[in-house]
């Protein structure tokens, strides 16, 4: 994909920039508000890195103004700033996602990658179908090889996310956002209690786990199942 | 005297001085020229009852002349002066020495033989036979009234205006004495007496409600002042340990296995300890109220519980929730989320496989109240006043993963939302009590 990144500490964007080129993407850097603002603008991305503070023109402003020139490119902010009414700013400004520095690659890489070709906001998906697994969202069901499989309603929820995300990783902290609207990672590792007991579920009487754990990252339904 | 064009105080007990001896001098010249009207008016009435009366005397010149002498004799409390002119205009009857005047009323001058010409109000009326009848009174009655009046209302005016003034002064230096006492105060909070506080008096007025307004600030700020400092010693003296290990960690990266790996771990460690550090500080600082709405404590407490639920039971805990219905409190979600989460971490965290732990949401008339408890190991009774403190981490928890910040933060929530946080020994175990005000 073709990733603008704005960022203006020349070591952060350096190594950004390395961990997104390693992996096949192609990626514009830009150290302050204006560049970000006049590429952004006239350029066509797959997706956008902001960081919050940049020279020139602050992040956020930078943000309000592609969008008011009618940018719909997803934007993911960059922040050093975790305070509970600094996320709320920037989703006001028309952020997709807000990721606290410092973050790992892997986080970021998983977070463009879902931000990324992602369907549009009015196309509601009502089915989901992975390799033998079905997910109907509307009566909460979910059969594996045509044999319904009860899952809890938070398991439902962790499973629903991986399978939108088919073939990308999710990680923890996207499962903690999107799953229990939780912006903090508790000490006690709520995710991974309840994402095992949805695998044994998906598993009982069945060969093969559909769900990878990628060891530091996340976890993956493979796009084929 | 340069201060009193300066002092509001001042200022303002002189207007109240003069609008008050204003309305005396107007209130003075409503009196004046009414009553000097009223009086007039009764004078012209007297003078035309006493002339119509004469004129009714029968006997003609003659007559009347005689009447005239007689009232004249016997005058009492009345002083009217007659004349009585014949149709030539001499004066043939009465004592009053003038000149004949119009008919009607009108002011003449005669001459008293005593005090030589004055003024008189007089009405005249002709008679039938060509003679013409006057009757007056002498001016100086009503003039006497009036002057009196005046005087009178000079000496009140007087009177008010010295007692205004003085009063002006007296309360201008009360107010003065008042506020100076909370200027001076706070020249003195200003000047590094930072503990000092207003003084309150007895009263309970508005200096008084003014005065603890400003202590509350003070209180404020001064909790902000410590809360700064202690972060600051916080960092000084809590994050110079895991850096040293993080030192030496990076040190032995290319000469042990796993030592980037461990100083990886290390860093992240450090990292989180710095958000907790910052959101305590976030939540410390407040101005979080903005972001305030109704949250369902009922549903919080089961999603976290159900949410801890399958950790709790991997663990080897025996963990389950009540939560009461309807609770509902004004306040942050995830704040109040994160600092239940925190109760249950420390519950995992610090006591064995086995133990019992429960998390109960009661609702009382005013306040909500959620309550951790365990059956564990507990904490020392000694422990227990210092728990909430930051970094503090129990003897027995040293070597237990944790940073000593869970429990501050808990703390820092429940206060940022006027609530409070308790512990207590649960014999066995520890009970984690959290009351945050409730809503409809």
């Amino acid at each position: 994909m073709r990733i603008l990144l704005a960022e203006d500490d020349t070591e952060i964007a350096a190594f950004v920039e390395r961990g997104l080129s390693e992996i096949g993407h192609t990626v514009t850097r830009v150290a302050d508000g204006e560049d970000a603002l006049h590429i952004g603008a006239t350029e066509s991305f797959d997706v956008i890195v902001l960081d919050r503070m940049l020279p020139q023109i602050e992040g956020l402003d930078v943000l309000r103004r592609l969008r008011a020139a009618s940018v719909r490119t997803p934007v993911l902010v960059l922040t050093a700033k975790g305070g509970v009414a600094d996320r709320v700013d920037g989703l006001d400004a028309g952020a997709d996602d807000y990721l606290v520095k410092p973050f790992a690659m892997a986080e970021l890489i998983a977070r463009l990658n879902a931000l990324a070709r992602r369907p549009p906001i009015n196309e509601v998906v009502t089915r989901l179908e992975v390799g033998d697994i079905a997910l109907d969202v509307m009566r909460r069901e979910v059969t594996r090889a045509g044999r319904l499989v009860h899952l809890q309603p938070r398991e439902f929820q962790l499973l629903e996310l991986l399978m939108r995300n088919a073939g990308k990783i999710v990680t923890r902290t996207m499962f903690l956002e999107e799953v229990w609207g939780f912006h903090f990672d508790p000490q006690t590792n709520i995710v991974e209690s309840h994402l095992s007991r949805m695998r044994t579920k998906l598993r009982d009487g069945f060969a093969g786990d559909p769900v990878e754990t990628i060891r530091g990252a996340g976890y993956r339904v493979r796009a084929d199942g | 005297m340069a201060s009193l064009r300066t002092s509001a105080a001042y200022r303002i007990a002189f207007t109240y001085a003069a609008a008050l001896a204003a309305a005396i001098l107007m209130l003075g010249i409503a009196v004046y020229f009414a009553a000097d009207a009223e009086f007039r008016h009764q004078r012209d009435e007297r003078i035309a009852a006493e002339l119509s009366d004469l004129a009714q005397e029968q006997g003609g010149t003659t007559g009347l002349s005689e009447e005239i002498a007689e009232r004249e004799r016997g005058r009492t409390t009345e002083s009217f002066g007659y004349a009585l002119f014949d149709a030539a205009g001499r004066r043939i009857a009465g004592r009053m020495d003038t000149t004949r005047p119009a008919p009607g009323f009108s002011m003449i001058v005669f001459r008293d033989p005593a005090e030589g010409p004055d003024r008189a109000r007089a009405k005249a009326l002709d008679l039938p036979d060509g003679g013409r009848l006057v009757v007056a009174v002498d001016s100086e009655a009503v003039e006497a009234i009036d002057a009196t009046i005046l005087e009178l209302f000079g000496i009140a005016f007087a009177v008010v205006l010295l007692v205004g003034l003085a009063g002006a002064l007296l309360l201008g230096r009360y107010l003065r004495q008042r506020l100076g006492v909370i200027s001076r105060t706070a020249n003195a909070i200003i000047g590094g007496e930072l503990d000092k506080r207003m003084p309150v008096s007895a009263y309970g007025d508005e200096f008084d409600s003014v005065a603890l307004a400003l202590n509350a600030m003070l209180e404020r700020i001064a909790g902000l002042m410590e809360n700064l400092r202690q972060v600051s010693s916080d960092v000084a003296h809590d994050l110079r340990t895991p850096l040293v290990r993080l030192r030496g960690q990076l040190e032995q990266v290319g000469k042990v296995d796993g030592a980037a790996e461990r100083a990886l771990e290390q860093g992240d460690a450090l990292l989180a300890l710095f958000g907790s550090i910052l959101r305590i500080s976030e939540v410390e600082g407040g101005g979080l109220e903005q972001s305030f709405t109704r949250v369902d404590l009922s549903g919080l407490v089961d999603d976290v519980g159900d949410s801890f639920l399958p950790a709790l039971s991997d663990s080897g805990h025996h963990f389950e929730w009540r939560a009461e219905r309807g609770i509902a409190v004004c306040g942050n979600r995830e704040l109040l989320a994160q600092a239940v989460a925190n109760l249950l971490d420390n519950a995992r965290v610090h006591t064995p496989a086995g133990t019992r732990v429960t998390l109960t949401l009661s609702g009382h008339a005013t306040k909500a109240e959620i309550l951790v408890e365990d059956d564990g190991p507990g904490v020392a009774s000694a422990e227990l006043p210092v728990l909430l403190r930051r970094f503090y981490r129990g003897e027995a928890s040293r070597t237990t993963p944790g940073n000593g910040l869970g429990l501050s933060l808990v703390a820092a929530v429940a206060a940022a939302h006027g609530g409070a946080v308790e512990t207590d020994d649960g014999q066995p175990g520890l009970r984690v009590t959290v009351t945050i005000p409730r809503i409809d």
